[in-house]
């Protein structure tokens, strides 16, 4: 069920129907009750991956939780030299509860998702040693959200151990955290106790906050449905034959790719965001107007801010405070003095998390490298940054700061044009063919719209979409929601005109309906 | 409670704008003639009234069968007969004798065909049962939930877009011009006059034995159609016009009984019925390349075959003009047959999308 479908729509009407009739209170049944449904319409009986992946994350949260409550029971009766050993055996044990979850959890995800590359890369190397072994075809089907999922129970049982948390008792309500429909098919990585206040209390019918929420799904229907879409028919064929194209329609087709996942993802979480804020439930925030961001370090703490946010706190965090780094931080501070010897450790860790970022989005080598390719960006800039201080650089002029901006874009196109490409390879021949390529009459002979479904008033409207897109992003990043300010108009009739404008513009300029070439979600495929 | 009445009463309002819109858009959006992509099958039943008054000599009505198995264009070809073809989907006798009284209003045809797929409920048992177990057709429901949010979408789209002929033709929105926003004809031109081309070719491997046994007991037509039928024969042979009843190749839902109650129907009105479903009325017929769905309706080549033998009898029963050097005449049809050729050329084409 895409987000810009007709039964998802039709789900959330129901949903949302039957949500605002039963108190505040006993809402959280009803949307387990429709997560899981969506999750067997979508998975039928692959949703018993989910079911016993929440049972796990519930007994090992369960066992956690005794123990602490255990060690907090007897505490008071020891000595304090006894006490830190006493803890130190109770820590021990509730890692290991925590590592047994995590373990089971991951290798189902390992299984299902990883497997056909592990085995094809074991046959790989076999045949690079001579044996004579053709890859088996393994491929599992995969339950819906699995990655996601899959990481939010690991975060749920972590702020268990780390005392960020009370283990939820309730299986029930653990698996409507879990399983909640709306952030299972692409995030944003909510985290329990962030999410569930007003989870399992929903916030009162306010009817500005309403319209605000609806003003946002329409806001993220029209950036898939009318840009990302339209985008992709101008994507999807230079992509499967680059080498049948020239410069100019390689470099739109990686600039449109960059505009069709930013469109897309964004539009996703505006449309779940928006549907949780109508039902008084605050999802946190995946998207912080990431082309505004002046290095790569910055991009990625404004785009997929969930996920950086989840590496961060359960790969980074603990790697850097593990007693080895630690003893290896003290060294390099020793050997390498100030600067270089605080950022060697965090570069070490940091490799861990952007190969686990790379591998997240999909099995394949050329994912881990993409992963990579940011990782490398950064060090890089992180090494040398000693330098290019003594440059004396004014870096707060806007000419430096547009000239930070432009290249973090660029960079960013090099990296997504790695996620869209086939392979490594394909990325790197489609950006040299920019530049091998040149073609002056691709700008004037109308190639440029010439694509199937695509011709120049789609590039208008591309245009068009784009321009209001940035002009919102604009607003944003100076502190102004335009959304706000039509909501909190006077009368409020600025915002219903917005809605009906917005439903009309979605209905005729929108890609949908049978033969329409309509994108499937590109992070539902992870 | 103020305050709430009034946000009810705004939110109403433009609830009602906004349904306003839609119908207002759908009616600039909706395609006019047949060369504007998506031609509207059920406007093309209508396509009668864009007709010059007194121009249509042999008029056909009927349901799905009838507007993809009779071309009045390859009528016009062969012998410079004018006619015109109103079908519509899920067609019933009360739907066909508004449309033929109406018809009567500017037009006087000398013959008006009758088709009788539409006077009977149901289709072939057995073929409904293959049906069911080679494609799984359950309820909506239960396909819905078993194959997936993929069937609720293709069937609420189109419903949606039967509703909202917006969201059908939405894409048009690179054609139109300024006139399509002032000038909201509702008569559709139809080029094919009525007809529905089609090239696409899905075998039914039946046979003959769809029709079942030439003995079976006559089926039973839906309740009040014969009455209607009777008012449609009524209204022909008082505008001097000659009813005739016909069946059009239908193995998906034609069978003896139904042909016995038909034939039993026009013995009792002394009507002429032609049923080109029995064996050997189109020998020319292959049912391996002359359906689009496999069995339910022909496709082009089909309804070439068929029009060929509609042709013959209408030379035979009642004898029309040709209207090939009638300036009232050519002036439409010869520009028609124009764009029908080059769309049969189109859809016929190996390559067709």
């Amino acid at each position: 069920m895409g987000y810009t479908s007709l039964s998802f729509i039709v789900f959330c009407i129901a949903v949302c129907l039957v949500f605002f009739c039963i108190p505040r209170k006993y809402r959280w049944p009803w949307l387990l009750a429709m997560s899981l449904l969506f999750h067997f319409i979508a998975s039928k009986a692959l949703t018993l991956y989910l079911v016993g992946d929440i049972v796990v994350v519930w007994l090992c949260g369960l066992l956690i939780q005794r123990k602490k409550d255990k060690f907090n029971a007897i505490k008071k009766e020891i000595d304090k030299a006894e006490r830190k050993i006493v803890k130190k055996q109770f820590e021990k044990r509730e890692k290991l509860i925590e590592f047994i979850g995590i373990a089971v959890l991951l290798s189902v995800l390992l299984v299902l998702k990883y497997s056909p590359m592990f085995v094809s890369g074991a046959f790989g190397l076999a045949r690079l040693f001579g044996a004579n072994a053709e890859t088996p075809l393994i491929r599992f089907a995969l339950p819906l959200g699995i990655s996601y999922y899959t990481l939010t129970g690991i975060s749920y049982m972590a702020d268990i151990r780390m005392g960020k948390l009370t283990a939820e008792k309730n299986p029930l309500r653990l698996a409507t955290f879990i399983s909640f429909f709306p952030h299972i098919v692409e995030g944003p990585f909510s985290r329990y106790g962030d999410l569930t206040p007003t989870l399992f209390m929903p916030d009162a019918f306010d009817y500005d906050r309403f319209r605000a929420g609806l003003l946002r799904v329409i806001w993220g229907f029209g950036k898939k449905m009318i840009l990302a879409d339209r985008a992709a028919f101008v994507v999807n064929p230079v992509f499967a034959d680059p080498g049948a194209f020239r410069g100019p329609h390689i470099f739109a087709a990686m600039a449109l790719y960059t505009v069709q996942i930013y469109a897309e993802f964004s539009g996703a979480m505006d449309i779940v965001t928006g549907l949780c804020e109508m039902m008084g439930i605050h999802l946190a925030e995946n998207f912080r107007q990431p082309f505004f961001s002046r290095s790569i370090d910055e991009f990625w703490q404004r785009w997929h801010i969930t996920l950086g946010a989840w590496l961060r706190d359960y790969v980074f965090y603990p790697i850097t405070f593990s007693k080895g780094m630690q003893k290896l931080s003290a060294k390099c501070r020793e050997k390498l003095g100030g600067y270089y010897g605080a950022i060697l450790p965090a570069t070490l860790a940091l490799f861990a998390v952007w190969f686990l970022i790379g591998l997240w989005h999909g099995a394949s080598l050329k994912y881990v490298f993409y992963g990579l390719y940011y990782y490398i960006l950064m060090t890089i800039a992180k090494l040398a940054k000693p330098a290019t201080d003594k440059l004396q650089i004014k870096r707060d002029t806007r000419l430096y700061r547009g000239f930070e901006i432009a290249r973090t874009c660029l960079a960013v196109l090099v990296g997504m044009t790695i996620f869209r490409a086939d392979t490594v390879g394909q990325a790197f021949s489609m950006t040299a063919m920019i530049f091998t390529r040149p073609s002056v009459a691709a700008f004037t002979d109308g190639s440029l719209f010439a694509f199937d479904k695509f011709s120049w008033p789609d590039a208008v409207i591309i245009v068009l979409a784009l321009a209001a897109v940035i002009f919102v992003d604009i607003r944003k990043e100076s502190g102004h929601s335009p959304r706000e300010t039509l909501v909190k108009q006077k009368h409020g009739v600025f915002a219903w005109i917005a809605v009906v404008l917005g439903l009309l513009l979605l209905m005729i300029l929108g890609i949908y309906g049978q033969g329409s070439g309509a994108s499937p979600l590109i992070y539902g495929q992870f | 409670m103020k305050k709430h009445l009034i946000r009810l009463a705004r939110v109403l309002a433009f609830a009602l704008v906004f349904v306003l819109a839609v119908n207002y858009l759908s009616l600039v959006f909706t395609p006019r003639t047949e060369t504007q992509r998506f031609g509207d099958y059920s406007r093309i039943s209508y396509s009668y009234r864009a007709e010059a008054p007194d121009t249509i000599d042999v008029f056909f009505v009927g349901d799905s069968s009838a507007y993809r198995s009779v071309s009045p264009m390859e009528l016009w070809e062969r012998d410079g007969i004018a006619a015109c073809m109103s079908g519509r989907g899920q067609q019933t006798a009360a739907g066909a004798y508004k449309i033929v009284r109406e018809l009567f209003e500017k037009q006087n045809p000398k013959i008006v065909f009758i088709e009788t797929g539409m006077l009977f409920p149901g289709k072939n048992e057995d073929i409904k049962k293959a049906a069911i177990e080679q494609n799984n057709q359950h309820s909506v429901i239960r396909r819905v939930f078993f194959s997936g949010p993929e069937v609720f979408d293709d069937i609420g789209v189109s419903s949606v877009g039967y509703y909202f002929p917006l969201a059908k033709y939405h894409s048009r929105w690179k054609e139109l011009t300024l006139r399509d926003f002032v000038d909201l004809n509702t008569i559709y031109y139809s080029e094919y006059h009525g007809y529905v081309l089609s090239g696409d070719v899905e075998a039914y491997t039946g046979g003959d034995a769809y029709m079942g046994n030439e003995n079976d007991a006559p089926a039973q037509m839906y309740d009040g159609a014969e009455k209607k039928l009777d008012a449609i024969v009524e209204l022909c042979r008082s505008h001097g016009a000659l009813p005739v009843l016909f069946t059009a190749p239908c193995a998906m839902s034609w069978n003896y009984g139904k042909h016995n109650a038909t034939a039993a129907y026009a013995q009792k009105q002394s009507l002429t019925y032609r049923d080109y479903n029995l064996p050997g009325e189109i020998p020319e017929l292959d049912w391996l390349t002359d359906s689009k769905d496999g069995g339910d309706h022909l496709n082009h080549p089909g309804a070439v075959k068929m029009t060929e033998h509609i042709r013959q009898d209408i030379q035979t029963l009642c004898p029309v003009p040709d209207r090939r050097t009638d300036p009232k005449y050519t002036e439409r049809f010869d520009h028609d047959d124009l764009i029908y050729r080059q769309q049969v050329q189109k859809e016929l084409a190996p390559d067709k999308e």
